[in-house]
C-alpha cells in the first residue's frame, strides 16, 4: 500500500457527533486513492456492516474499530486485526455498556487487558490517557500510563499522534513523538475525522450544539476549532508529519496488518432440539404430514404433493431448522393462548399452513410459494409473526429463555432526523427564534427534511426569512441532517437468534425498557451480515379482537370462538359496503371508505383485493381505477392472451398482486419459479436496468417458444414492468384480510364489546378515541363517563354501553389504578373526601379525575371539589377534620364548555357533547350540519363546519388534499382542488376547526364536498 | 521551547502588519516597530475558524521568532489577506 490509511475515523454513528455517512467517508477515501480505512465510533459498531459494505464495494479495504470511553472518561482507539480481535471488540464494547446505566458506556483498563487478543490499540486522541497526562502537565504519569499499555498489547501498541493545527497539537505531537521514542513504542498519525469533507464542518458545529443543547453563538468552548478534522490525502497530512514520516508509514503498516470479514451466515441460526434418531428435515416432514390432516382432514393429492414439493425445497436450501424454530414459537403462542400469525410473503407456503405459522390456505387462495423461497434466491426469507401487543413480551421472553440471553437479542433501529425535529433542534442550534420555529414544524409536511425548503417556500408567512444568508445555513443544515441518526431505539419486532453467542458477532447494549438488551445492529445490518431474524410484531388489532371475544365470553355467549365465525355473513358484507368501517381493520381509512362503496367487496377474496389496492404503489401504476372500473361493469374484462386467464380472472384481468406478476412470466415464457422472482425483484422499487435487460430478452425466447406472439409478449412484459413495481403481496393482504372481516363481524354482531376493545386498544387504527365515541354513539352504544365508582381501569361493557376507564384519565397510573380497585371492591366511594382518605391518589390523579368528571356522581359541583381538594390537601391525609368558615365557600358550577374543555384536556374527548353542539349557536346562519348537507342533492352548494379529524395528501393525489371533518351528526369528507389548496394553505394546515364551503359530490354511493373556500371557525361557543 | 519569564502582551487591537510570504504562503519577515524583522523560527502553527454563520474568521496562527529576538504571534485573516499582530513576548 502507498500513501497514508486514516485510522481514526467517526461516522454519523458516533451520534451527534460525525457529521457524514459511513459511505460519504467511503466515497472521500476512494476519491482521494487511500487504499483502506478505518471506522472507530464512539462505543460502538452500529455503522460497521454498511461501511464494510460500502468499502469493499468501492475496492477499499475496511478496517473496524471503535473510540471507547475508560471508566476515567478518557478515550483509547481499538482496531481488530482478525476475527478474534473482533469478537474482544465486540465483548469490549458489550461490557461498556451492560455494566453502566444506558447512554454512559465505560471500561475499566483491567477489562480492556483481559481481552487484549487480536486487537491493535492506538493511544487516542487528546483524550486519551497519555495525551491527556501530557496536556496536564504530568509527563511522568504518562509516560507510565503508556507503559501500561505497552505491556498489555506488546508490539500492537502505538502511540497516536494527530496534528488537526489547533492551538498546542504540535507541542503535543513533539512530546509524544519523544516519550514513544524513549520507550521503544511505534508512532503512528491520525487526523480525528469526524466529516468526509472540510465543507462539512459546519454540520459537525451543528451536531456539537445539538448534542449541548446550545446555539452556536454560546458554545465556542465545546465546538473544534477549525476545519481540519476533514479525511485528507496522503499529499495534505504529509506537510503536518514532515518531522516524523514514519508515523505516516505506521499507518499503512497497520492497515496491512487487520483483516476481518464480516460473513456470519454460518452462524445464522441454532440447531433446533429434534427427538433422537432424526434430523431437522425428517422432523418437519413428520410434522408436517401429521398437522396436514388437522388442517385438511383427509389431504388431497394436490395438497400432499404441495407439501412434498416444498419441503424438498426447504431441505436443499437448508432451512428445515428455521422453519422448526418458527413453528415451536407459534406451537408455544398456540399452547399459551396468545394471538399471532405469521404474515407477509410465507403465507403462500402450505408448509407454513399446516404447522399453524400462518392462517391463511395457500390452496384455497389461489397463492403461490415460490414468491416465498425459490432456487435461486440468495437470502434467507424472513417469517414475520403479528402477535397481539398485550401479549408480544411473553413471546419475546420465552425466546430468550429458550435460547439463552447470549443467544438472542432484539434488532435496533435508528430513529432519524425528519422534518419537524430537524427543523427545531438545526433552527435551535443556529439561535432562531422559537416561535417561528414551532411555526415552520407545525406547517411542515414534507416527508424528508430535505424537502422543507420547497415546502416551506409555498407559505406566505416564511418567504420573508428566505432571502437571508441565515435562511441559507438553516436549509443546507437541515438538507444534509436528513436521514441522520439520531439516537438509537429497539426495533418494533425484530429478534436476531445466532448459533454462536451474539456478543461475539455484535456488540449488546441496554435498551430503554429495563430488562432488555438490544444489539447495535438494524434490520439491514442483520440481513448484510448473513444473519437471521424473526420479526415479532405487536399487532394491536390482534389484541382488540381476542378481547372483544373475551368480553362476549364473558357477557353474552360463553362458548363464543371467533375462528368458527362463517367467513360469509352477507349483514357483515352490507356494512363493509356501506363504508361503515370505522374500526375495522385495514378498510377504515378515507380512502378506503371511499372505494368499498364502488368495489362492494362480499368475501374473503373480495377483502383480499381491497387490502391490497388502496396503497400508493397500486394507484400510482394505475391498477385501482381499472379494477373499480371492472368491478362495475364500465369496462369489459379482457385478457392480453388466454394463457392468462386462469391467473387473473379473480382480480378481473388486472394484476394487481406480485405472485400474479410471478404466474405470468412462468405461463408466458416459461421461467421458471426463481427467475420469475427475480424479474419481480429487477422490475421493483430497486430496480436494476440491466438485469431487466437481460431478463426482457430472456422473456421474449420463452414466450416464443410458448407460441406466443412477439408483439404481445412485449406489450405483456411491458404491463408486467408496470405493475411488478407497485403491486401488493398477495399471502399478505390475505393475512390481513381475515382480520379485517372478524373485526367487521365484531362490530356488526357485538358492537359494544368492540368498542370496548377498540378504546382499550389505543392508539392504533386510523382515528383518535373522541371520534371512535362519535361513531360508537351512532350505533347505539353510549360511552358512559369515567365514574369513580363504576369505573374500572379499562373500559368495560356496561348494559350493552362502554364505561370508559380509569387510563384515559391522564396522570392515573397503574398503581392508582390498582388502588381505586382495591378499594372499590371493599366498598364504594361516597365522597371525595372517602376518596381521599382511602387511597393513596396523588393530587393530579384526584385533580384529573374531578376534572374528568368521575365524582360528578356525589352531587357537587367540579369547582367545588377542586376547591375541596385544596383544603383536604391543606389538611392531609393524617390531620383532623376541622372545618372552617373562612373555607367554606359556595363556588359558581362549571359552564358546560368549561367542563368539556376540561374532559378533553384529562382524556383527550368528552362522552358527553361533541364541541360543536356548544359551537353551534355562534355559528353563522346557513351552515349546515354534516347530516343535512349529505341529504342535499349533488350539485348543491353548502357550507359546512366541524373540527378537522384526518387530513391526507397522498403523492399519487396530484396536489389534491382530503379532509374529514367531524360534527355533532357525523363525518363528512372534504376534497380540496389544488387551486383552492394554494389558496387556503394556511388555514388547512393550521386550524383544528374550520367552515367549509362547496359543492356537494355524489359518485357510485359516495358523498364529498368539493370545497371552495376554507376559513377558520372563530365563535363563542354557548355557555350553558 | 521551555517555559520563559518573558511578559506576554497583547495589543488592545489586533494591529495589522506587512509580511513577506513564500510560496507555500508561510511567512519568512515581518514589518514592525519602523523596521522590516526576518523570521528565523516557526515555532508553532495552528488554525482558528469561528462564526462561520455571521461575521466568518478564518485566520492561520504562527508563534514566530524573528532576528531581532521578537517572539511574538502573528496570524492571517484568510478571508481579508491581511496580517496582525496578535500577541508579543517581551
Amino acid at each position: 500500500m502507498d500513501g497514508y490509511v486514516e485510522l481514526h475515523c467517526h461516522s454519523n454513528f458516533s451520534l451527534l457527533d460525525g457529521a457524514s455517512h459511513p459511505k460519504e467517508l467511503v466515497s472521500a477515501a476512494s476519491d482521494i486513492g487511500m487504499p483502506a480505512l478505518a471506522l472507530t465510533d464512539h462505543d460502538g459498531l452500529y455503522g460497521a456492516i454498511r461501511f464494510y459494505k460500502a468499502a469493499r464495494a468501492a475496492g477499499i479495504k475496511p478496517v473496524i474499530g471503535v473510540e471507547l470511553t475508560l471508566d476515567g472518561g478518557q478515550h483509547i482507539t481499538l482496531l481488530a486485526k482478525d476475527s478474534t480481535g473482533y469478537s474482544n471488540i465486540c465483548r469490549l464494547v458489550t461490557k461498556s455498556h451492560l455494566d453502566n446505566s444506558k447512554g454512559s458506556p465505560s471500561i475499566a483498563f483491567s477489562s480492556l487487558a483481559e481481552k487484549a487478543s487480536g486487537i491493535i490499540c492506538l493511544s487516542g486522541c487528546r483524550k486519551g490517557e497519555v495525551s491527556s497526562l501530557i496536556l496536564d502537565g504530568k509527563p511522568g504519569r504518562a509516560e507510565e500510563a503508556a507503559r501500561r499499555y505497552r505491556d498489555v498489547f506488546g508490539q500492537d501498541f502505538f502511540i497516536e499522534v494527530q496534528n488537526n493545527l489547533c492551538p498546542g497539537d504540535e507541542r503535543l505531537c513533539s512530546s509524544l513523538i519523544s516519550l514513544a521514542e524513549r520507550l521503544g513504542i511505534r508512532c503512528v498519525a491520525t487526523n480525528n475525522v469526524h466529516y468526509a469533507r472540510r465543507d462539512a464542518h459546519r454540520l459537525q458545529d451543528i451536531l456539537v450544539c445539538i448534542r449541548n443543547r446550545a446555539t452556536l453563538e454560546r458554545s465556542g468552548g465545546v465546538r473544534r476549532p477549525n476545519s481540519e478534522f476533514y479525511l485528507k490525502a496522503a499529499a495534505e497530512i504529509s506537510p503536518l508529519f514532515r518531522a516524523y514520516p514514519e508515523a505516516l508509514r505506521n499507518s499503512l503498516y497497520i492497515a496491512e496488518q487487520c483483516n476481518v470479514d464480516l460473513n456470519f451466515s454460518s452462524y445464522r441460526f441454532p440447531e433446533f432440539a429434534v427427538p433422537e434418531g432424526e434430523t431437522a428435515e425428517i422432523y418437519l416432514a413428520k410434522l408436517c404430514h401429521e398437522k396436514a390432516r388437522e388442517r385438511y382432514g383427509e389431504p388431497s393429492e394436490r395438497v400432499a404433493s404441495q407439501i412434498d414439493y416444498e419441503l424438498n425445497l426447504i431441505s436443499r436450501m437448508n432451512l428445515s431448522g428455521y422453519f422448526l424454530i418458527v413453528w415451536d414459537i407459534m406451537d408455544y403462542a398456540k399452547k399459551n393462548g396468545i394471538p399471532a400469525q405469521g404474515r407477509g410473503s410465507a403465507a403462500n407456503s402450505v408448509v407454513a399452513y399446516v404447522l399453524g405459522i400462518t392462517r391463511v390456505d395457500p390452496i384455497r387462495q389461489n397463492l403461490f410459494f415460490g414468491r416465498f423461497i425459490n432456487e435461486e434466491m440468495s437470502s434467507i426469507p424472513d417469517i414475520d409473526i403479528d402477535v397481539s401487543t398485550n401479549h408480544r413480551e411473553r413471546l419475546i421472553q420465552y425466546i430468550y429463555r429458550k435460547y439463552g440471553e447470549e443467544h438472542a437479542a432484539m434488532a435496533c433501529t435508528y430513529v432519524t432526523f425528519r422534518p419537524r425535529n430537524a427543523i427545531r433542534e438545526v433552527g435551535k442550534a443556529l439561535g432562531m427564534p422559537e416561535g417561528i420555529l414551532d411555526r415552520m414544524s407545525k406547517a411542515v409536511i414534507c416527508y424528508s427534511a430535505r424537502e422543507i425548503d420547497d415546502d416551506l417556500k409555498a407559505l406566505d408567512e416564511f418567504r420573508t426569512y428566505m432571502n437571508s444568508e441565515a435562511w441559507e445555513h438553516f436549509i443546507r443544515s437541515c438538507r444534509e441532517i436528513a436521514d441522520f441518526p439520531r439516537h438509537l431505539s429497539i426495533h418494533v419486532g425484530g429478534m436476531i437468534i445466532s448459533s454462536c453467542p451474539l456478543v461475539d458477532i455484535v456488540p449488546l447494549e441496554k435498551a430503554a425498557m429495563p430488562g432488555r438488551v438490544v444489539c447495535q445492529w438494524d434490520k439491514d445490518g442483520i440481513e448484510d451480515a448473513g444473519l437471521v431474524k424473526v420479526d415479532i410484531l405487536g399487532l394491536r388489532m390482534l389484541s382488540l379482537i381476542d378481547e372483544a371475544a373475551a368480553l362476549v365470553r364473558r357477557n353474552r355467549d360463553a362458548g363464543f370462538d371467533i375462528e368458527r365465525i362463517p367467513q360469509d355473513d352477507g349483514k357483515v358484507y352490507d356494512m363493509i359496503c356501506r363504508a361503515d368501517t370505522l374500526g375495522v381493520f385495514q378498510v377504515e381509512s378515507r380512502a378506503q371508505m371511499q372505494t368499498l362503496p364502488r368495489t362492494k367487496p362480499r368475501s374473503i377474496e373480495d377483502l383480499t383485493v381491497e387490502v391490497a389496492i388502496i396503497r400508493p404503489g397500486p394507484l400510482q401504476g394505475n391498477m385501482v381505477h381499472p379494477y373499480i372500473n371492472r368491478r362495475q361493469g364500465k369496462e369489459k374484462v379482457g385478457y392480453m392472451h388466454p394463457r392468462l386467464k386462469p391467473i387473473l380472472e379473480e382480480t378481473l384481468g388486472v394484476i394487481l398482486f406480485q405472485e400474479q406478476v410471478l404466474k405470468c412470466a412462468i405461463a408466458i415464457a416459461g421461467f421458471s419459479p426463481g427467475e420469475a422472482d427475480s424479474l419481480r425483484r429487477a422490475m421493483s422499487r430497486k430496480r436494476s436496468q440491466q438485469a431487466m435487460e437481460q431478463l426482457k430478452q430472456r422473456f421474449l425466447d420463452g414466450a416464443r417458444g410458448n407460441g406466443v406472439g412477439q408483439d404481445v409478449a412485449l406489450r405483456i412484459f411491458d404491463t408486467l414492468k408496470g405493475f411488478a413495481e407497485y403491486g401488493f403481496c398477495k399471502s399478505h393482504a390475505a393475512g390481513f384480510a381475515l382480520l379485517a372481516y372478524q373485526s367487521a363481524w365484531l362490530k356488526c354482531y357485538y358492537p359494544s364489546e368492540f368498542y370496548a376493545a377498540l378504546l382499550n386498544n389505543q392508539p392504533m387504527g386510523f382515528y383518535s378515541p373522541h371520534v371512535i365515541v362519535g361513531d360508537a354513539r351512532r350505533h347505539g352504544v353510549k360511552v358512559l363517563p369515567v365514574d369513580i365508582n363504576l369505573s374500572r381501569g379499562k373500559c368495560m361493557v356496561e348494559g350493552g354501553n362502554v364505561r370508559l376507564g380509569f387510563r384515559y384519565v391522564k396522570s392515573v397510573g397503574e398503581t392508582a389504578i390498582i388502588d381505586l380497585e382495591q378499594q372499590q371492591a371493599e366498598k364504594p366511594f361516597s365522597s371525595l373526601e372517602d376518596v381521599y382518605l382511602r387511597t393513596g391518589l396523588s393530587r393530579d390523579a384526584l385533580q384529573n379525575l374531578v376534572m374528568a368528571g368521575a365524582m360528578d356522581g356525589f352531587g357537587v359541583s367540579r369547582r367545588q371539589l377542586l376547591w375541596d381538594l385544596g383544603l383536604l390537601e391543606q389538611r392531609g391525609r393524617e390531620g383532623l377534620p376541622m372545618v372552617y368558615a373562612h373555607t367554606e365557600v359556595a363556588l359558581p358550577a362549571m359552564t358546560r364548555v368549561e367542563e368539556l374543555s376540561a374532559e378533553y384536556d384529562m382524556q383527550g374527548l368528552s362522552t358527553g357533547s361533541h364541541p360543536m353542539e356548544l359551537f353551534r349557536e355562534g355559528v353563522p346562519d346557513g351552515v349546515l350540519k354534516t347530516a343535512e348537507a349529505a341529504s342535499l342533492p349533488a350539485g348543491s352548494n353548502v357550507t359546512v363546519a366541524g373540527y378537522v379529524i384526518c387530513h391526507q395528501m397522498p403523492a399519487t393525489s396530484k396536489g389534491h388534499v382530503f379532509l374529514t371533518i367531524e360534527d355533532e351528526e357525523g363525518l363528512m369528507n372534504i376534497v380540496i382542488r389544488p387551486d383552492v389548496y394554494e389558496k387556503y394553505r394556511y388555514v388547512e394546515r393550521t386550524e383544528p376547526l374550520m367552515m367549509i364551503r362547496g359543492q356537494v359530490q355524489k359518485r357510485d354511493g359516495v358523498i364529498n364536498i368539493i370545497a371552495s373556500h376554507l376559513e377558520p371557525l372563530k365563535v363563542i361557543p354557548t355557555s350553558s | 521551547m521551555k517555559a520563559s519569564k518573558r511578559v506576554t502582551k497583547r495589543p488592545k487591537e489586533p494591529q495589522q502588519i506587512e509580511v513577506d510570504v513564500d510560496a507555500a504562503g508561510e511567512p519568512l519577515s515581518i514589518g514592525v516597530y519602523g523596521g522590516r524583522q526576518k523570521i528565523l523560527a516557526v515555532y508553532e502553527r495552528w488554525r482558528l475558524e469561528d462564526e462561520w454563520w455571521g461575521n466568518e474568521e478564518r485566520r492561520c496562527y504562527y508563534k514566530i521568532q524573528t532576528g531581532h529576538g521578537l517572539v511574538c504571534d502573528i496570524y492571517h485573516e484568510m478571508l481579508t489577506d491581511i496580517w496582525y499582530l496578535a500577541r508579543t513576548c517581551d
